[in-house]
Order: C-alpha cells, then structure tokens, then sequence
C-alpha cells in the first residue's frame, strides 16, 4: 500500500506538474498580450476565456477521448490511456484559467505606473516590463491556480488516463476508484495527502516568489 | 521657437452616462523655454490636456505641434518625442526598486551615476538613494518623481500639481528647482494655488470646462 501511494502521488505531481508547465507556456505570453495590448476584439477574446474557466472537465475529457481513440482523427498517435493524454487534457482544461488570471493580475496595477514609465522615454515593451514587475506575485498566483486545478480535476484523468494502476493512476481517479470498492479509508488517506500536497507547494511558492520579489530580479 | 502649438484640441470620453466632453476646442501656444501655469477649478480638463500633451492619449480632434512636429498626423513622430516630453503626476508614482534605480531610470545619455547623484543633492535624496521608493513619505516619492523625471533632460516638463499634499520642507525644495529651472526648459505647471502661480511672474492661463477663458 504504502508503494502504491508514492506511485500515486508521484504521478499525480508529475503530470499536474508538466501540464502546468506546458499550459504556462502559451497561456503567460497570451494573457499579457491581451492585458497589455489594446485591439480589436480584445475583450471578446477574454470574455470567451473568463467563460470556459467553467467548461466541464468531463465534456473536454469526452471530447479528448473522441480525438484520441483508435479510430479518432489523432488515433495515429497512440495517446489514449497514457500519462501524457493526461498531461494534454490538463494544459488544455487549465488554460483559460491561467490566461485569465494573467490578465487580473496585470490590469489590476495602476495605469499610471506605465504611463510614468512611457513619459520617462522608455519604450513600449520596456514600459510593459516595468508593469509585469508589478504583476509577478499575481501571475506565479495564476500558475498555482493552474496546478492546484489540474491536480485536483477528475474527468480529464479517468476519460483519458483510464485510471490503470502503476501506469495512469492519478490521486482523483484512485480516490474515486476506492471509494467505490468501499475502501473509505484508503481514499480518505489520499484525500488527505492531496490537500497536504497542495498546502505544501502552495506555501513554498509563495515564499519563494517572495524571496525573488525582495531582491528585485524582475527589473 | 514655439514648443507647443495646439490647435483646436477636442477629446471625449465614454463614460455610463454618455460620451463627455473633456476638451472643447483649446488653442495655444508655448515658447521654448517658457513657464506657463494652468489654473482652474477640478474637472475643468487640465490633466486630460497635459496628457494629450505628454503623447500619453491622441486629441479626438485637433493638432498638437511640438518643437515643429505635428504629432496628430503621425502618431509614430509622436512617440518619437516621448521622454522630450516628461509628465510629473499629481499622484507620487514611483517604481518599486530603489531611488538610485527610480532616478536613473531615467537616464536617456551621460554617467547614469553623475546625474543621479547631481540631482539626489539638488533634491535632498541622498540619504536615501538605496531604500526602496515605495517606503518613503510622499514629499520624498514626489521629490524622487521630480528628479526622475529632470533626469531624462526633458525638453518639455509638464506639472501636473507637484506640490499638491507636500510638506514644507519638501514643498520648497521643489518650488526652489523649479525656480532655477525657469528660462532653461519649456514648463506648463498645474496648480490650484494662486499664489503659488504668481511666484513664477509668468503667463497664467484660466481653464474651465474644457476651455480657456
């Protein structure tokens, strides 16, 4: 039991871990872009992102699961059941959290700060950058939201993952597993070291994030 | 030369209640090197109209012209000119790192060092060149502000209240430098204070609801 919980754990970490990871990559960029540029249909853009932050993660896993199977359109890639369907269906579920976030972090410093910086000669980005500086500890918020919620999402994990033991097993699938068997206090055990995991990252990215604030590396 | 030529300025705002307003139609001119003090009661539309002037927002309407270049036609032109054109905010916006590092921010050419440290004395910072600007006192922030912003050796120096909820100390400081500034920089100064305008012995305009009376 006690191996099967690292496995658990371990996996679940890891494939929280890199979907956040892979969604940071393009929903950061994207979210800055939209808070910082002004353009045409820009607050559609962030309406349909505020919006699909409530998207089911069942209906994506569903929808996943129809692209991925064997006689999907992305059949070909053999995906299905595997930890990085997992990892795919995460980024992709998480994304317009990430994206939103980015974009209250940002938007919610003074306008004036980049005004006293565009007044001063600097340039567009440069100005930007002194704005993002201000930003930081609401963007690092957004990427643990991103964690905190893929790890704790349930249909992306069992629709794509197949909740296979010592292959895609992940903390939500196995807790919903043994719940079903009856083994209440197995799933009770890993409902606790879930919330332990996600306490412990939580705190530790904030103090370090706080550590970088302090030393002013950003600008 | 003429530093500032607008012409018939007009901006307008969208707000709940409808579009305002803001700027109906205002014309004037600056020398180079001259000090001009706007005046007028809040809401009459002078932040708006330096900051059309700092190339901050475009004029609905209108052209402004500085040292030749019209900025209405050409919006690129226009942002050529930023840092010619510095705004002092009414409100102390400093960064969040040091005053040494708030000041040289902006240093557009020379020894970064040697300019900071001219105006940390001529502003009384030296003391506190290496705290963060965030933790000072407002009279400090808008001092910092100030030397910040001479230090990008605008050609242009808009004022937007700067001694607005200033103690007494700091209050002279500045009024002092800015008194040494007069003849060498092109400066439009807000203010509500009428003996505050006289001090300079320069041209005082009059603006209410958008325009110069």
């Amino acid at each position: 039991m006690y191996w099967e919980i690292v496995d658990i754990v371990s996996r679940s970490i890891y494939v929280a871990g890199l979907a956040t990871l892979t969604a940071s990559t393009w929903s950061i960029p994207l979210g800055l872009i939209l808070a910082l540029r002004r353009f045409r249909g820009r607050y559609v853009l962030t309406s349909i992102f505020n919006s699909l932050i409530g998207f089911p993660t069942v209906l994506e896993g569903l929808i996943l699961y129809l692209l991925l199977t064997r006689s999907g359109p992305l059949g070909w890639l053999n995906l299905l059941y595997t930890v990085n369907a997992i990892i795919i269906g995460q980024a992709l579920l998480i994304t317009p959290l990430i994206i939103s976030f980015v974009i209250g972090a940002v938007e919610s410093i003074d306008p004036k700060i980049k005004d006293a910086a565009l007044t001063l000669g600097l340039s567009g980005w440069k100005a930007n950058l002194v704005v993002i500086s201000y930003s930081i500890r609401g963007i690092i918020a957004s990427i643990m939201a991103g964690f905190n919620r893929a790890i704790g999402e349930l249909g992306v994990a069992l629709m794509l993952g197949g909740d296979i033991r010592f292959k895609t097993r992940v903390i939500t699938t196995a807790i919903a597993f043994e719940t079903g068997l009856g083994n209440w206090s197995f799933a009770l055990i890993l409902g606790f070291i879930f919330l332990l995991i996600i306490s412990l990252i939580t705190i530790l990215t904030f103090i370090i994030t706080g550590r970088i604030i302090a030393r002013r590396v950003v600008f | 030369m003429i530093a500032i030529r607008a012409i018939n300025l007009r901006k307008s705002y969208s707000t709940s209640n409808g579009r305002i307003e803001v700027i109906k139609g205002v014309s004037f001119e600056v020398r180079d090197g001259e000090f001009t003090v706007i005046m007028g009661p809040n809401g009459a539309g002078k932040t708006t109209l330096l900051r059309i002037i700092a190339l901050l927002e475009k004029p609905d309407d209108g052209r402004l012209i500085l040292f030749g270049t019209d900025t209405t036609s050409s919006w690129n032109n226009a942002l050529r000119l930023r840092g010619d054109v510095t705004m002092v905010f009414q409100e102390p916006i400093v960064f969040n790192m040091s005053v040494y590092k708030n000041i040289a921010l902006g240093v557009r050419e020379g020894n970064v060092r040697g300019v900071v440290e001219v105006l940390a004395e001529q502003f009384k910072l030296k003391n506190v060149l290496d705290r963060n600007a965030l933790s000072l006192s407002t009279g400090f922030r808008k001092r910092v502000m100030l030397a910040r912003a001479l230090a990008c050796n605008p050609r242009i120096l808009l004022l937007d209240e700067p001694t607005a909820n200033l103690d007494g100390e700091s209050r002279e400081i500045v009024l002092r430098i800015l008194k040494e500034l007069l003849g060498s920089k092109t400066i439009i100064y807000v203010t509500h204070y009428l003996p505050e305008a006289q001090m300079f012995n320069t041209k005082i305009l009059y603006m209410e609801d958008g325009v110069f009376k």
